[in-house]
């Protein structure tokens, strides 16, 4: 166990730049996880803090030491891959067991018959048996331990090499998009097991992912990848609550967070479609395009003596406990998602024309080039006044 | 469980299908099927099996093109196995495979390895070592023949000139390793003669091997390039994160076993085709000298064509024919329970 630190890590490939200058400092025992579209780097930042790939610029740490020209079985890091690359022709108990003959038996203590000739290979094998069996006893792979891989589902395919990195006790775990090859449900399931693995492990987790819900529900802290940079780093909350950036506002959260162009007029007011707000932006912004954004929690529908934004109904989503209302605004392009209780939505049918509305404070407001500005709110409550 | 229950429902109704018609395999359907596999079956049939068994049944008798063909059960076998120019055949047959086989494979695994290791130049290596599979063996042995002619040849004509080198007579005497040169092979060779590379009994069936390898081994090396790129990358990776430094371990770990079907693969090919070596023997030695290099298919070729005894050729057919499908067996049974792991 042990913190990892991440100093201007660049990396390009010929021409391409892929990383530019990430810095992350990951806490001893934290639960990171690296997310963003696919091609944003996530997967090379791993792979370079595994030492499978070279920096082009830039330092890896780790618990204070520096790790430049070390190669990557002298980092003591275990990964888990994408593809889990368990050795095929092995058994589940030699899959798991390998890490562990490679890192306390020397060459000639590996050869098969060593234990009739050498004396304490017998004891440290007796130990790895004992050590594998307490793993598989936690992931549950007992009864499969002498199957071969290629006989065994996803799910326990996945399992295996879960084991395989948790039979040791390396400095960190790096999982590379794990659970992207289980189906939805087993991805559910092996989500909570790995943060429960997580706590009784204690250890440092670095988890790259594309899926930002696995990123919301399992980390201690996000790191949000777009294009080769670090774009926001913060608890799951901070960075659905409080975005710095339309592109995080736009990655996280499903169903995705509405969004609407506004223009700035004088002092600062936002013109929303038509009409004037109460919401109040900085004055150097006046005659820019901005966005607002919106998650479909905060719309709701307005008071019969409240001034909105009127628009159709085009799509109910009915998910049981609740209902996304897909609204396409009138006289616009756009299409608004609404997050509605069931009791709410009763009498809400298809091409009904509905009146929405929302609270100034939950406006998320970026600026031309897609940054968020603060706001400077009026004391009335209501955000659209004509 | 749910795939369980539709498994045994698709089991239980077989014999409707969604339309509530009756299954495809009618009475008509299979007079069409037979109809439509006909042609393929007849030629099969025509060009491969009736010609084994017409081998067989020449194999018990003394035909020969012209003459008579009289029934003499195993007498013909019994001549293999009790003759001594037959049982030369046969260890020399098996001397050649067994030297042949294991040395390309393993030239080819390394010259593979080594290609794929290298980062430029990759293309002119494989070009260099495929060019002997490509050019006619038969020519080769041409050429061959020539390059150790014990007169005119340029490889005696070389080691000769080194008897009166002070540097290469001691090296290659092993003067310099504390031997006695004049005891030394290369020393008495210098007194006497260098080998007669093809007519001498001791060396002729080295030689023909050591061409059998120098043709080979070049195949062998393009289908374990071809098997190297099957090996998943990912899996060097993981081996090196579970502390796998050296690179033994890490072909010992990975390639070796990923490598497991190609080898198979790579043996039998090589097993077959040096259990078919001909051109060699019908162009240099012709089975000699004293059949040190007597191959079963020049065998065949001698008896049947050459000297007209079909019955016996066909019985010397129907052993290689064996000993090939035995071959093939073997791999098929090793395939299924080694090496392939999914």
């Amino acid at each position: 166990m042990a913190e990892v630190e991440l100093q201007h890590i660049s990396k390009s490939f010929g021409d391409k730049k892929v990383l530019k200058g990430i810095n992350l400092k990951i806490q001893d025992g934290e639960f990171l996880t690296l997310v963003g579209p696919s091609g944003c780097g996530k997967s090379t930042l791993l792979r370079i803090i595994a030492g499978l790939e070279l920096q082009s610029d830039g330092k890896v740490e780790l618990a204070g030491k520096p790790m430049d020209g070390i190669r990557p079985s002298k980092r003591d890091l275990a990964m888990v891959f994408q593809s889990y690359a368990l050795y095929p022709h092995l058994s589940v108990f030699d899959n798991i067991a390998v890490p562990l003959r490679m890192r306390t038996l020397n060459k000639w203590q590996r050869l098969p018959m060593a234990r009739w000739f050498i004396p304490g290979v017998r004891q440290k094998q007796l130990q790895i048996i004992e050590q594998i069996k307490s793993t598989a006893e936690l992931l549950g792979l007992e009864s499969m331990l002498n199957s071969k891989p290629g006989k065994l589902s996803g799910g326990q395919r996945q399992r295996i090499a879960v084991g395989r990195a948790i039979v040791r006790s390396p400095k960190a775990f790096l999982f590379d998009e794990p659970l992207s090859n289980l189906d939805a449900k087993l991805r559910v399931h092996m989500r909570s097991e790995i943060t429960s693995l997580h706590e009784q492990l204690d250890a440092t987790f670095i988890y790259v992912t594309h899926d930002q819900v696995e990123a919301m529900t399992m980390s201690d802290r996000i790191a949000v990848m777009m294009d080769g940079e670090i774009i926001q780093l913060g608890t799951a909350t901070d960075v659905y609550d409080n975005p710095l950036d339309i592109r995080v506002a736009q990655f996280i959260g499903s169903p995705k967070i509405n969004l609407f162009t506004a223009t700035v007029e004088a002092e600062g007011y936002l013109n929303l479609h038509h009409s004037l707000s109460n919401i109040r932006v900085p004055e150097n912004l006046i005659g820019k395009k901005i966005t607002i954004g919106l998650r479909p929690e905060k719309v709701r529908l307005a008071t019969s003596n409240e001034y909105g934004i009127h628009g159709r109904v085009v799509l109910l989503e009915n998910l049981g406990s609740e209902i996304f209302v897909h609204i396409s605004i009138l006289d616009q392009e756009s299409i608004v998602v609404m997050r509605l209780s069931r009791e709410l939505a009763d009498d809400i049918e298809l091409k009904d024309v509905i009146t929405i509305a929302f609270c100034a404070s939950d406006a998320l407001v970026f600026d031309d080039k897609g940054k968020r500005i603060e706001l400077n709110l009026m004391p009335q409550k209501e955000a659209v006044n004509a | 469980m749910p795939e369980a229950t539709l498994s045994t429902v698709s089991r239980t109704s077989p014999s409707r299908n969604l339309m509530g018609k009756r299954p495809l395999f009618g009475q008509q359907h299979q007079t069409a099927a037979m109809w439509l596999s006909a042609p393929a079956i007849i030629l099969m049939l025509v060009l491969l099996v009736i010609p084994i068994l017409v081998a067989v049944f020449l194999s018990f008798t003394s035909y020969g093109l012209g003459g008579s063909m009289e029934w003499v059960g195993l007498e013909n076998y019994k001549r293999i196995f009790s003759h001594s120019s037959y049982q030369k055949m046969l260890s020399s047959t098996l001397t050649y495979v067994l030297i042949v086989v294991p040395i390309s494979t393993l030239l080819g695994l390394g010259a593979a390895l080594l290609i794929n290791s290298l980062r430029f130049g990759k293309d002119i290596y494989k070009t260099i070592y495929f060019l002997p599979v490509m050019a006619s063996l038969l020519a080769m042995a041409i050429v061959w023949e020539f390059t150790l002619h014990p007169t005119i040849g340029v490889i005696n004509d070389t080691l000769q000139q080194g008897c009166n080198s002070v540097f290469w007579y001691p090296f290659l005497s092993g003067e310099w390793y504390g031997n006695n040169p004049a005891t030394s092979w290369y020393g008495e060779s210098c007194n006497s003669n260098f080998p007669l590379w093809f007519g001498d009994k001791n060396y002729a069936i080295w030689t023909i091997s050591f061409i059998g390898i120098w043709q080979s081994f070049g195949f062998n090396m393009m289908l374990y390039l071809a098997g190297l790129t099957s090996v998943q990358r990912e899996l060097y990776n993981a081996a090196e994160m579970d502390g796998v430094n050296s690179a033994w371990s890490r072909f010992h770990l990975v390639t070796w076993p990923m490598l497991g079907p190609t080898t198979v693969f790579v043996i039998t090919i090589t097993m077959i085709r040096s259990f078919q070596i001909f051109d060699t023997v019908e162009a240099i030695t012709h089975g000699g000298p004293a059949k040190s290099t007597y191959m079963m298919l020049y065998a065949i070729y001698e008896k049947s064509v050459q000297q007209n005894i079909i019955g016996l050729g066909s019985a010397i057919t129907v052993l290689f024919l064996l000993m090939v499908m035995g071959l093939t067996v073997l791999q098929r049974w090793f395939i299924d329970r080694k090496v392939h792991y999914s």
